[in-house]
């Protein structure tokens, strides 16, 4: 497990809980300190008082009946407070990973994730980051824990007799290390393919019930449930094929135990029969070599779960070591305008396509909007209209060409703003905008800078403008009434007002508006644009559409196509 | 709860006799493992009481080496075994899941949350996993197994005996006060890990829009304060749960010491033999053990019992059996029917969205259904697709009740297009086969003809939500899916809202096509736009008398 780089980097991020990871391996080892004492101490005990009462000597035995009560005490309580600990520390590992993924996921949104279904990608994050989870308290502490541990063990053995940490070791190393990772050979492919399956069937279940409608519109329901179905089944193939594999595992630790205390029993008769031996020191040893197995037990976990574990990091790290589509600048220049300003935009032969084998989407592009003017674009489906809010906001990197921007103190080219600069200049109506499964609140309050509270009198005003008002006053709930997931619980229209009410509380110099009023009547629709346009004066406008309804409320219009 | 474990034991019926080879297996192993520490205490009292050297102990080492054999064979054997117990029922649950989205319908699974759906569907099930595989089995092997251990130990030494049943008893009792509170708590962190499950995925869908508003740094710290919450929530079952296997622990321990310190005395007195008491205190930690591993899967018990409880509210009563729409009812439609709403009301949950609508389409009539958004009019074919029924009303198919149909046959009939057509992950081949099954390549070339997309590849790959495609792109696949049909009923839900006037134009002539001698409502909010069609109906927003 060590030295790959994958352990290496998952070893990092425990980094910020080191401290209570320490003390959870601290207790881990105290707690099998305490039981193999326990029982040696014990063995001896009870020998050497049998002995003595043979033999009639004198023995003082309060020192070791009271050393026997508090090892007691020491095993139950070590234990105990070793499992809180170490919880702890996995679920702050957890708020770590969940935080850190979603931070480096971020900067790849909307083009690095295209390629993943979101049931696939729920899965990726929250499976994987589950069983990362178990890296710590599953893999970390007991391996560590079994390393102190046996610091301690095979040297005072050796003290005795010189072929006992040998026969030990061989033992330990035999059914605790040596059988699991032969296992963990064999379980790596029914690991993945678990983790796999088990993704695909969440996702695959997903989607059946997005489609239902349309699954029961086709008559196609049976044939996608039996599909998800099959993937259950062959996810119970693997899983079978694992346990099969813990089964040996647990049948090699327990060969493993038996034959070393035989071992030891065998290696030591000779001196116990010629006298050399004496014998409370051979019980107490062969049970401190049967005790010392407590330290193996939970390592054949470790192993079976490397496989799992390894594809679950190796996934999460290449889906986020994917660079940005579009590369940060090296030598950022500074905003060009404030939110409070306006922005012109000049863009002179774009040329732009998704990847370097598809055809271009937009080659040899120009347009001028001064700062302050509303400028149109119109144009068939499929021309680019919508790829080019997208270069706008830095999801993407145009090729040749160039978009410069003109603010009141400068102006700079798009490509040496940072992405998030970039963004801030631009507030967005996208064509099918998103909303989340929240309250109405909630989904505006996103459009306020970082650390205001959400003023109530602006949200609604906001959503005056949109002429949403009167729908969110007819609702019980109000402004705190949740809006299904993707904003299902709303009629299209009202889902559309709710994100153009959303797109005019967010201030910036310039304001994207795409296809604004799809799905609209054409009184709302009026109603809309005319709020829109009252509300923006002064600010640069850009309107995306292919119906001439929209182009009311702007100057000029481009036609494209 | 009561409920829940009644649930569980109903669910783990299949797997009884899987369950009884389990015990089995175990106890076989169990029995072996006593008989080998026997094997081992007889060696070490004769090499240290009675000076036997190896040749002495010999056969007692070979029979020693036979039960370790025997013991790892019935070990696997066990572990096989304990899989299936869980498989049988996992699988069986899973199955279930996936057709009570059919029986939940397209209205339900509308307002619920795709995490949360997930979870109940796999993860809930997979947390089962550990109270068949592991607690089942090991309830069972902890009542007998101990039971055999003190068979031995009783005719040997009663005192020890006794020493190991009087602490025994605290186990349950100690697990039982404990268990049930670490239950209570339990139940209300499994409700908000699925809430933040749901979450989770939705903030990740919307990533696009979080960095839009430049709200990354937001978002990630409502995740810290969640996953901050969601731990000391954790913590505070544990620390309770943990109690039940710190007693064990304590009671083990202590038990062991008490055992130790007595036979050293009785020993020292001659009054009990050497092999006895060593065999002994080999034993009492298996004794132990094996209840020790009870209280560990009694953590799997109570995360089995909350995810019940939600694959039960998943469930509900008729999980079992999807018991599809319109059974009994065997009316079909011969042509094209003519389609009716009598005095239709209907709404979702409190909101009104139809009241004592009604309308009328004679057969093969086209009709445009228009109206402000938000007057029903998508609502309007929900309800004549069978989806929904009415609260108040009749909706009639040739002047029948659509109650009297059989609706799998009826919506064979019937060709429809959503207003947002789901894209299913595939190829684009595969969406269209979802029309008909087994069409043949150039019909499948001819519906993505008259669906205007006649250069797409039909092997290019589709992301969800029509992602790769564009919006219009994913409405025109939808739309050449219905091409491969041959309905009776077409309705359309805003055919042409995403397309550019030309491809719209395009698409608009198809749709005359598919149209052509059939009964077809076409959806459409714009006045200016409507289809080619015999009549428009206007669709009002509040109907007040």
């Amino acid at each position: 497990m060590r030295g790959r780089p994958w352990a290496a980097r998952l070893l990092s991020l425990l980094l910020p809980s080191w401290k209570t990871a320490l003390l959870g391996i601290l207790l881990s080892t105290l707690a099998l300190a305490a039981n193999m004492s326990l029982l040696a101490l014990s063995s001896w005990f009870i020998t050497a008082m049998a002995v003595a009462g043979v033999t009639g000597a004198a023995l003082d035995y309060n020192t070791p009946s009271a050393a026997v009560r508090a090892l007691a005490l020491a095993r139950a309580g070590g234990r105990y407070a070793e499992r809180l600990v170490n919880h702890d520390t996995t679920l702050r590992i957890l708020s770590t990973l969940r935080v850190w993924f979603f931070r480096r996921l971020e900067p790849l949104a909307p083009a690095r994730l295209q390629e993943h279904r979101s049931g696939d990608l729920l899965a990726r994050v929250r499976a994987d980051v589950d069983t990362l989870d178990d890296f710590y308290v599953r893999g970390v502490v007991p391996v560590a824990a079994a390393l102190l541990a046996l610091a301690g063990v095979l040297p005072f053995l050796a003290r005795f007799d010189a072929r006992l940490p040998l026969v030990d070791l061989a033992g330990l190393a035999a059914g605790g290390a040596l059988v699991p990772l032969i296992l963990q050979k064999l379980a790596a492919r029914p690991g993945r393919q678990r983790v796999a399956l088990s993704a695909e069937l969440r996702a695959g279940i997903v989607e059946h019930a997005r489609g239902m409608a349309e699954l029961i519109a086709l008559g196609a329901v049976k044939e996608r449930a039996q599909d998800a179905e099959r993937v259950s089944a062959e996810l119970d193939t693997q899983e079978g094929r694992l346990a099969l594999l813990q089964g040996v595992g647990d049948a090699g630790l327990i060969a493993a135990s038996s034959l070393a205390v035989w071992a030891v029993v065998l290696i030591l008769a000779p001196g116990a029969a010629a006298g050399s031996m004496p014998g409370p020191r051979l019980a107490m040893l062969a049970m401190l070599v049967l005790a010392s197995f407590e330290m193996v037990m939970p390592l054949s976990v470790v192993f079976q779960r490397v496989g799992e574990l390894a594809a679950a990091a190796r996934r999460l790290f290449d889906l986020v070591d994917s660079a940005p589509a579009a590369a940060e600048p090296s030598h950022p220049s500074p905003a060009p305008a404030a939110s409070g300003e306006a922005v012109g935009i000049s863009v002179r032969g774009l040329r732009f396509r998704y990847a370097p084998d598809s055809p271009w989407v937009l080659d040899g592009f120009s347009l001028e909007v001064p700062p302050g003017a509303a400028v149109g674009i119109s144009g068939p489906s499929g021309v680019g209209k919508s790829t080019l809010v997208s270069l706008l906001l830095r999801f993407w990197d145009y090729e040749e060409g160039s978009i410069k921007l003109t603010g009141a103190a400068s102006a700079v080219e798009l490509r040496s703003l940072r992405a998030d600069d970039a963004m801030r200049l631009f507030s967005v109506l996208p064509q099918s905008p998103f909303l989340f499964h929240a309250s109405i609140e909630e989904n505006l309050a996103l459009a306020l800078p970082d650390g205001e509270p959400a003023q109530t009198a602006a949200l609604r005003t906001a959503l005056e403008d949109a002429m949403l008002s009167s729908m969110v006053d007819a609702l019980p709930q109000g402004l705190a009434t949740t809006v299904g997931e993707h904003g299902k619980e709303l009629s299209a229209g009202e889902a559309r007002r709710l994100a153009a009410a959303r797109m005019l509380l967010k201030q910036a110099p310039a304001y994207i508006l795409d296809e604004p009023t799809e799905g609209l009547d054409d009184e709302t629709a009026e109603q809309l644009l005319t709020s829109v346009r009252n509300r923006l004066r002064g600010k640069t406008l850009l309107v995306i559409s292919h119906r001439e309804r929209d182009f009311r409320i702007v100057e000029t219009v481009v036609r494209l196509g | 709860m009561e409920g829940s474990s009644g649930w569980l034991r109903e669910q783990a019926v299949p797997a009884r006799r899987r369950l009884a080879a389990t015990v089995a297996f175990g106890e076989l192993a169990g029995i072996l493992m006593v008989a080998q520490t026997g094997l081992l205490a007889r060696a070490v009292d004769a090499v240290i009481f009675h000076g036997a050297g190896l040749s002495q102990i010999m056969p007692l080492v070979l029979a020693g080496m036979a039960v370790i054999a025997a013991r790892a064979g019935f070990t696997v054997a066990a572990r096989r075994s304990a899989f299936s117990c869980a498989s049988v029922v996992k699988r069986e649950l899973r199955r279930r899941s996936i057709w009570r989205l059919q029986t939940l319908g397209p209205v339900a699974l509308a307002g619920m949350k795709a995490g949360e759906i997930s979870h109940a569907a796999v993860d809930a099930v997979e947390a089962l996993d550990g109270y068949f595989s592991r607690y089942l089995p090991q309830r069972a092997i902890a009542t007998l197994l101990p039971f055999t251990i003190l068979a031995v130990i009783f005719p040997l030494d009663w005192i020890s005996g006794l020493v190991l049943v009087l602490t025994a008893v605290f186990l349950p009792i100690s697990m039982i006060v404990i268990g049930d509170q670490a239950h209570e708590r339990n139940q209300k962190l499994w409700g908000r890990l699925a809430l933040m499950s749901g979450r989770f995925l939705d903030v990740l869908q919307g990533l696009s829009t979080v960095r839009m508003f430049g709200a990354a740094r937001r978002e990630a710290a409502e995740i810290e304060r969640a996953s901050h919450e969601h731990r000391l929530l954790t913590m505070s079952v544990l620390r309770i749960a943990f109690l039940t296997s710190f007693m064990l622990e304590l009671i083990s321990a202590v038990s062991i010491a008490v055992v130790a310190v007595i036979a050293g005395f009785r020993l020292l007195h001659g009054t009990l033999a050497f092999g006895s008491a060593w065999f002994i205190l080999l034993a009492a930690p298996e004794y132990f053990l094996t209840l020790r591993a009870l209280g560990t899967f009694y953590h799997s018990r109570m995360e089995a019992m909350s995810a019940a409880e939600q694959i039960q509210a998943f469930l509900g009563d008729d999980g079992s059996r999807p018991s599809g729409p319109g059974r009994g009812a065997s009316r079909r439609v011969a042509g094209a029917p003519s389609l009716r709403l009598r005095e239709v009301s209907f709404s979702y949950g409190a909101a009104p969205v139809l009241s004592r609508v009604s309308l009328d389409v004679r057969p093969g009539e086209r009709v445009a259904l228009t109206g402000p958004s938000g007057a029903g009019k998508s609502t309007v074919l929900a309800l004549l697709l069978g989806f929904a029924a009415p609260g108040a009303g009749h909706v009639l198919v040739d002047e029948a009740p659509l109650s009297d149909f059989d609706l799998d046959a009826w919506r064979a009939s019937v060709a429809w297009l959503p207003q947002r057509p789901t894209i299913f992950a595939g190829t684009v081949r595969d969406n269209l086969l979802l029309g008909r099954r087994g069409a043949a390549e150039g019909e499948l070339h001819r519906a993505m003809d008259l669906a205007g997309i006649p250069d797409l590849p039909l092997e290019s790959p589709v992301a969800e939500a029509g992602q790769r495609v564009s919006t219009g792109q994913a409405q025109r696949i939808a739309l050449a899916r219905l091409f491969l049909r041959s309905p009776s009923v077409v309705l359309l839900d805003e055919p042409a809202a995403h397309l550019d006037p030309e491809t719209a134009a395009r698409v608009r002539q198809s749709v005359t096509e598919l149209a052509r001698g059939r009964t077809t409502i076409i959806v459409t909010h714009r006045a200016d736009a409507v289809e080619p069609t015999d009549r428009v109906i206007q669709l009002f927003r509040e109907v007040t008398e």
